[in-house]
């Protein structure tokens, strides 16, 4: 192993060295096993939310959710306007954000539809982890993560008729920061690893690789190449990442793409701050885990709050990834916040705003000490026909002190998690734990995650 | 396999082959000017550049033809497209495409290439860590070329790494000649280096890793006529151009067994026609006529640029869609 790990790290000039902090994070299985619960339903809301956006549109009909909304968002499609994808699932591969509040619950921050990446380090930290310290390995039950790729090759071949489909991950070139990751997963999935010059849509509607020895037939493609780059015949036609036809050959049910174009429209974090509701509106259950309490700043109480307690609130753009455009109200300077006042104030649709957490910190490794700094998890769900997720996920770690910010591209670092099977009377696996402990674990959550939509739904008012 | 990886792989190789014969070239040539009367710079540095195709960019820089100037213009310099360390980029942003066809040993020799060559060749390097770095450059070359003969399956890729190889080697033969040759043979027998010639066909030999063999198998003193028929016609060197085409021949013959592509015409027709000419030059008129060596050579050159546009528009994307 280890060659894949020296890769990026030896890449100086194109890539930053990913930093890996050796202390894991640790959780309880019990724990895990109520967020994956929520995970798996918030997942299935959200698909049922984008199907309906893009066909019926009944949760706008019904006042849940504005019309306004999708006019003014950026990632809606409307190229994508009445396409049904199979089992009606738009984002096939979502990267949840999760952080660790002061009141020790689960939050989900924020819901990446669009091209999640960070997969590989997760398992790449494993492996790292178990080559260094193999004896705790042996002595505790460390829930394993490495199922991940075979389950991405399951979900992606499902979605295509064919007895073997045919299965390409298609990635904007190598000089795109998480070329490493695609191309570590079309080796594991045993597919091709592509750019769109790569691809050719025919006369047939159908695309094709372009090969050595002429053309050959493609079934689905994982995508790792925003929306607006795809098809330069559909969305912005400078791209040249993409391939020309690509969205027609998608509409004739020629090619299945993961995720679907346009899922990217429930990625819009207004759209998040909606979450709850449309979770209840889609499935009448409660959310089993809650969101972080969210000003909309396009409403005119909500902004007016956020404006004036600016200094209290983390302001952030509703389509950008990446930290990019953050605004942390109490490490920010005075010109930072005129700054955001005045963008708020020029597109309030384009802004939220939540309250600075007291995001959890996991010990971490700086110059021989151990010094807490400031954590997230991101989870990586897959849903077709049936529904994974992955144990625990990849911990990003903010690497300066105090920082909250762990965003690769702004200087974070990652951490394995295991999810540590404490309780075992049975030998059965977590998911069926009946354990007395667990029970009594899930009751508790149960009140808690009530809390919280109480909490959120305060804020919505 | 992708049209675009098939090309990569190829022009990896093209590239590395490059790598090491520039290297040799350099250090071979510094070697050589230790042993000649000091000379004006026309003989002694600038040939380098004019082998490597840096005329133009070189001129451009106008900074003088002595022995610092013109290293750091084929070593160092990024703004020279032809340099080492420009080479050493071209292949480090090729490998992250072509990894998957590599074995971990290959990878990591190419990887080590490029890493040495990042930190090593810098500007104003002194004689002895340069001849230390372009030392290195060519055995980590040689390592390369030996992971490639041994730890990968003879597969489609392969068979394009090679070829491209091969077709570099080739042109590297006739550049070396070239350019040698225009500076070495007598105008009219009457050169104030006539003393010196043979001295410069046995530079010629080294530069190509031939000189051994040349004494091995030809068992004759240096002299012009008989390197330049080893050079061209031999069917056993390694760098002999006649060696290059035959295997280069053979190597698209089992692309085109694997590939079964019938839209566009074959390079094996032209390659077999460049044999042809090469095996029936008459080399002891070319070894003592300056013009016609370097009409001859201008032709075969010209010829293989002929066959790897010929391989490109037979198996690599369409033109047009490279520059994304």
């Amino acid at each position: 192993m280890g060659i894949t790990f020296t890769v990026y790290s030896d890449d100086g000039n194109i890539d930053r060295d990913w930093p890996f902090d050796i202390i894991p994070r640790v959780m309880d299985a019990n724990e895990w096993s109520n967020i994956k619960s929520g995970l798996i339903q918030r997942l299935e809301a959200l698909n049922l939310f984008i199907n309906d956006l893009y066909n019926e549109q009944k949760i706008i009909a019904d006042g849940i959710v504005p019309a306004s909304l999708l006019d003014t968002s950026s990632n809606f499609r409307e190229q994508c306007r009445g396409h049904k994808p199979r089992y009606g699932v738009w984002a096939h591969i979502c990267g949840s954000d999760l952080v660790r509040d002061h009141d020790d619950v689960m939050y989900v921050l924020e819901d990446n539809l669009r091209v999640p990446s960070g997969v590989s380090y997760m398992i790449e930290n494993r492996e790292v982890m178990k080559r260094t310290l193999p004896e705790v390995f042996s002595s505790c039950q460390i829930l394993p993560v490495d199922d991940y790729v075979a389950n991405l090759g399951q979900m992606l071949r499902s979605l295509s008729d064919e007895p073997e489909p045919v299965l390409c991950v298609l990635t904007p070139g190598v000089y795109n920061s998480a070329y490493f990751e695609h191309s570590f997963l079309a080796r594991e999935l045993g597919a091709e690893l592509v750019e769109g010059r790569d691809l050719l849509v025919d006369a047939d509607e159908c695309v094709y690789f372009r090969n050595v020895d002429g053309l050959k037939r493609v079934d689905v493609i994982y995508r790792r190449i925003d929306d607006e780059f795809l098809d330069p015949e559909c969305f912005n036609p400078e791209s040249t990442l993409g391939v020309r036809g690509l969205m027609r050959a998608w509409r004739a049910g020629n090619v299945a793409i993961a995720n679907a174009p346009g899922a990217g429209v429930a990625d819009d974090k207004v759209i998040y701050s909606y979450v709850p509701d449309i979770i209840r509106y889609y499935l009448n259950e409660e959310p089993l885990i809650g969101n972080v309490p969210t000003y909309r700043c396009e409403d005119k109480e909500h902004r007016e709050y956020v404006l004036n307690n600016i200094e209290k609130l983390v302001v952030k753009p509703a389509n950008e990834s990446g930290g990019y455009g953050l605004l942390i109200g109490p490490h920010s300077t005075e010109e930072q916040r005129a700054e955001t006042r005045k963008n708020i104030l020029a597109d309030p649709r384009n802004y939220v705003a939540q309250p600075t957490l007291a995001i959890s910190t996991s010990p971490t490794l700086v110059e021989e000490t151990l010094v807490p700094r400031h954590v997230d998890l991101r989870p990586f769900i897959l849903q077709s026909d049936v529904t994974h997720v992955t144990t625990g996920g990849l911990t990003r770690v903010a690497l300066v002190e105090g920082s909250l910010v762990v965003n690769s591209s702004q200087g974070g670092g990652s951490k394995d998690t295991w999810v540590v099977q404490t309780n075992t009377p049975q030998s059965e696996p977590p998911e069926n734990g009946s354990g007395n402990a667990m029970n009594q674990q899930q009751s508790n959550n149960g009140t808690q995650s009530q809390t919280r939509s109480a909490n959120s739904g305060g804020v919505k008012k | 396999m992708l049209a675009r990886v098939a090309s990569n792989l190829f022009w990896l190789n093209r590239y590395l082959q490059r790598v090491e014969n520039t290297s040799r070239l350099i250090r071979i040539h510094a070697n050589l000017l230790m042993d000649l009367p000091s000379a004006d710079p026309a003989v002694s540095w600038l040939p380098l550049v004019s082998i490597t195709g840096g005329d133009k960019e070189f001129s451009e820089l106008g900074s003088a033809s002595d022995e610092i100037s013109v290293c750091n213009f084929l070593i160092s310099d990024l703004e020279n497209p032809g340099s080492l360390a420009s080479n050493l980029n071209v292949i480090n942003a090729n490998l992250r495409s072509s990894r998957d066809c590599m074995s971990t040993d290959l990878f990591e020799a190419i990887k080590n290439l490029c890493n040495q060559g990042r930190t090593r060749a810098v500007q104003n390097l002194s004689t002895n860590s340069r001849q230390d770095l372009l030392k290195y450059f060519e055995l980590q070359s040689l390592a390369i070329t030996g992971a490639m003969s041994s730890t990968i399956s003879r597969d489609t890729g392969y068979l394009f790494l090679r070829a491209g190889g091969l077709l570099e080697r080739a042109d590297m033969t006739t550049r070396i000649l070239d350019v040698h040759s225009a500076n070495l043979l007598p105008v009219d027998g009457k050169s104030d280096l006539v003393p010196f010639e043979n001295l410069q066909w046995v530079s010629v030999l080294r530069s190509l890793s031939a000189f051994q063999m040349y004494m091995k198998h030809v068992k004759k003193p240096v002299n012009g006529s008989d390197a330049l028929s080893y050079l061209l016609q031999n069917r056993q060197l390694p760098h002999a151009f006649h060696y290059c085409l035959s295997e280069l021949t053979r190597c698209i013959d089992s692309i085109e067994q694997n590939n079964n592509n019938v839209h566009n015409p074959s390079a094996i027709p032209q390659l077999t026609d460049l044999i042809e000419t090469v095996k029936h030059a008459d080399i002891a008129l070319l070894a003592k006529n300056k013009q016609q060596l370097h009409e001859f050579i201008d032709q075969l050159q010209i010829a293989l640029i002929g066959v790897s546009g010929e391989i490109a528009s037979r198996y690599f994307p369409p033109l047009d869609l490279k520059s994304s």
